[in-house]
């Protein structure tokens, strides 16, 4: 039987009617004159009182299940945490107030909400009026306005996954907007589509510098680890564009550590980014293959995706480059046959079909996993034996060989040799034209 | 299709609240118009200062203009002047010694208005539309704050085209306050953050918001030695919270207040819940006035926790308030505010601003 809400306020008007539970000793004449007034730190160790006419919000007229929500009130705000939140949801929807706002509940702000006033969407409905393309704003009022509804419709049913969300976002940094550390690096992304929101997973400190990782990283740890711990997402969206920041230490710019980041989080968004991902493909694929020393990729390989924004960032080691990727640009069907990146091997391995030009050396898996350690321009010299890329790798060898000029007679007959002489070993990487393939 | 659900919108003809097709529902308080209203929607009223001898309102609005009406004592308004800013209009404020007016605009700029003159001067320029400004009198500077949704905060002496001073804020500015040496602004997300202003304006502390929801407006109050001490924030969810900046007991000193809402206490249907446009206090009382989304005003005391007066609906929202410096006179402006969305929102619908006396009526209760 639930506690009868109005009961405990003192103003029951149904009395021995009422069919809910009058508990005997519990609060009577709660103060009905002077009800407006509320001192928010008497009430549940400093939250707001949510508001009494919740529990009969949703009933039919009269009658009706007075506790409804009302069971949580009086009872102290520990276990019906839950609770208010469902009964601030009731309300907002049967009250007619702005939607467009953000919410918090217990001094955190919940994810999921957008907060404009009604000036900018004034603002943003003379300007669209002015340019005669009213539909474009009345479409994106109304996909804010299905995401309220919906983000409404997760809160109110509390699901035990949105329960846990909850609770991680109000055990983390709780602020979902962007700050910017002079030490992290910005890719944004730009999606034509809003996706139903993520909500912002808990973030680790982001301020892991000097970031050496081995090869055992990618044996233990699985690319959503990764993500949680060094990655902090913030996604902004208005109207028809959605922005998701991705911040990460600059330590791992240029890595392989980072494509895989990217995969992963754009992997998360879906359908819509896709053709993101797919974007990025070439490039993670020449950007391995750089620290791998296959020399200067045939910038070549960028040329078959029509990809607008960025400028030749995709033929050196620069990682995506901060320019928005623009999916509206319908990339041409590449080469790739592109399975959504799942694991937390690099993606060299398994699924990338023929990657044109590399196919032969990039899945010699064995080769790789010695050679991936995080001192990356280093795995070039190392010793697995990838012989020249096709074609253009003159320039990139001549920072891995020697000259053969520089080479003094010693050095050159220790070379010459079936083996070096202990002792006698050069200190000078082998002219190019020595090694034997 | 409604917007936020289904409250009785505005805008349905002459009907309803007084249940004759005839009423003309638009002033029922039965208070002084003010000849030539804007055209659009009015976004802010601002009496001059006491150094300017009688009463001059500048009312900013949507059709992009400024205008400035003198208001005679006997109660008639006289139209004076009016400026044009390319983008609407959404927030006024006068000079100390009342010659000149500032006006910030979503065309993201602010303009300097030498009423004298009659000429407007471009000071301030940010990258996103200017929400608030505020005029500071120093004793060792002055200069203007604005506030914008480029989320900057700058303050800009009127002689040069850079900003003295640019502070970063978390988040768009939706609504500040100025009572020197304290300067309040709200933020999307809601941000709440006091700035001090002696010597050089700085961030003085950031507040955990006492509301759940979006700000909507913001004024400072004064203690009874003329020392700001505290404000009063207002969020959509029509609610207002008073929060003393360094009370002797805040937890029994803060507290927030329900207002704008529908269906008193007792009745068993959802309420409706109206947003808090403006805030403003009367400057000799104390008092607070409040204006809502529901098309009514109402008059509060914050120290006997009472409210003094509610007036009967407008059938348009409430947009605008502001006193007089004395407090003689209450102005406030009948316009739609959007809370509705882009469907109620009627072009040709009359814009008001009413005056009402408002000596009496805010009076604190007197404590029991």
């Amino acid at each position: 039987m639930t506690v009868c809400n109005f009961f405990l306020q003192g103003r029951c008007r149904y009395g021995d009617k009422c069919w809910n539970e009058h508990p005997t000793g519990g609060n009577r004449g709660g103060g009905f004159g002077n009800r407006v007034w509320v001192n928010p730190s008497q009430q549940k160790g400093g939250y707001i009182q949510p508001s009494s006419f919740s529990s009969h919000g949703t009933e039919e007229w009269g009658r009706g299940g007075g506790g409804g929500g009302g069971a949580d009130w009086g009872r102290g705000g520990g276990g019906g945490s839950g609770g208010i939140i469902q009964m601030d949801m009731d309300i907002w929807e049967s009250s007619g107030q702005w939607g467009f706002s953000c919410y918090s509940s217990f001094k955190t702000s919940l994810s999921g909400f957008t907060d404009l006033s009604p000036e900018e969407l004034r603002l943003e409905y003379y300007s669209t009026r002015a340019s005669g393309d009213l539909q474009s704003y009345v479409n994106g009022i109304n996909q804010l306005l299905n995401q309220w509804r919906s983000r409404i419709q997760e809160l109110k049913v509390m699901n035990p996954a949105t329960r846990t969300a909850l609770v991680r976002e109000r055990h983390t940094h709780t602020h979902t907007h962007t700050h910017t550390h002079t030490h992290t690096h910005t890719v944004t992304v730009t999606i034509n589509n809003p996706a139903p929101q993520a909500s912002s997973s808990g973030f680790g400190s982001a301020a892991a510098t000097g970031f050496g990782f081995s090869t055992s990283i990618y044996a233990s740890t699985t690319a959503s680890h990764i993500q949680q711990k060094y990655m902090r997402v913030a996604s902004s969206h208005f109207l028809q564009e959605r922005t998701i920041a991705l911040k990460y230490p600059s330590s791992l710019r240029n890595t392989v550590l980072e494509q895989m980041l990217l995969l992963h989080v754009l992997s998360e968004y879906g359908d819509q980014i896709i053709k993101s991902i797919l974007a990025i493909a070439p490039v993670l694929i020449l950007n391995i293959s750089d620290h791998i020393g296959f020399g200067a990729p045939a910038p070549a390989q960028a040329n078959t995706f029509s990809f607008a924004a960025p400028s030749g960032g995709f033929g050196s080691s620069t990682a995506p480059s901060s320019t928005g990727f623009g999916t509206s640009s319908a990339l041409s069907a590449s080469s790739f046959s592109f399975a959504a990146p799942t694991t937390d091997k690099p993606a060299a391995t398994s699924g990338f079909g023929t990657a044109s030009g590399f196919s032969s050396t990039l899945n010699t898996g064995g080769g790789f996993g010695s050679g991936f350690g995080a001192e990356a321009p280093a795995a070039a010299g190392s010793g697995s034996s990838f012989g020249r890329a096709t074609g253009s790798a003159d320039r990139a060898l001549d920072s891995l060989f020697s000259h053969e000029s520089n080479m003094t007679p010693e050095e050159l007959n220790q070379f010459k040799a079936k083996r070096f002489t202990l002792g006698q070993i050069p200190l000078k990487p082998p002219p190019a034209n020595m090694l034997v393939v | 299709m409604s917007l936020f659900g289904t409250t009785s919108g505005f805008g349905a003809g002459g009907t309803g609240v007084f249940g004759n097709a005839t009423t003309d529902s638009h002033n029922p308080m039965k208070d002084v118009e003010v000849t030539s209203p804007p055209d659009d929607s009015i976004s802010c009223l601002a009496f001059s200062p006491p150094t300017m001898p009688g009463n001059f309102l500048i009312g900013g609005s949507w059709a992009n203009d400024v205008r400035c009406w003198e208001v005679q004592d006997n109660g008639q308004t006289v139209p004076k002047a009016q400026q044009m800013h390319t983008g609407p209009v959404l927030d006024a404020c006068w000079s100390d010694d009342g010659s000149k007016v500032f006006t910030a605009s979503c065309d993201k700029t602010a303009k300097m208005w030498d009423l004298n003159s009659n000429q407007a001067l471009q000071i301030a320029q940010h990258d996103g539309p200017i929400k608030s400004i505020h005029w500071i009198k120093a004793p060792n500077y002055s200069c203007i704050m604005t506030g914008s949704w480029d989320k900057t905060l700058k303050f800009w002496d009127t002689r040069s085209p850079n900003p003295m001073m640019s502070l970063q804020m978390p988040e768009r500015c939706y609504c500040a306050d100025v009572v020197y040496p304290m300067a309040v602004v709200a933020t999307a997300e809601r941000g709440l953050i006091v700035y001090q202003l002696e010597n050089q304006p700085s961030e003085f502390r950031r507040i955990d918001s006492p509301l759940k929801h979006q700000h909507r407006c913001v004024a400072i109050f004064k203690d009874k030695q003329n020392k700001p001490t505290g404000f009063a924030l207002g969020s959509i969810e029509g609610r207002v919270a008073i929060h003393y900046i360094n009370p002797p007991n805040p937890a029994k000193d803060n507290f927030t207040f329900k207002c704008h809402r529908s269906n008193g206490t007792n009745t068993t249907t959802p309420q409706d819940i109206y947003a808090v446009n403006a805030i403003s206090f009367h400057p000799v009382h104390g008092t607070l006035s409040t204006v809502g989304s529901d098309g009514r005003f109402s008059f509060w005391d914050k120290d006997a926790r009472t409210k003094l007066k509610t007036s009967e609906q407008l059938d348009q929202p409430i947009t605008a308030c502001c006193f007089n410096h004395n407090g003689n006179i209450f102005a406030y402006a009948s316009s739609y505010d959007w809370s509705k969305g882009h469907e109620y929102y009627n072009p040709q619908k009359k814009n008001y601003i009413f005056l009402r006396n408002a000596a009496e009526e805010l009076k604190p209760r007197n404590k029991k």
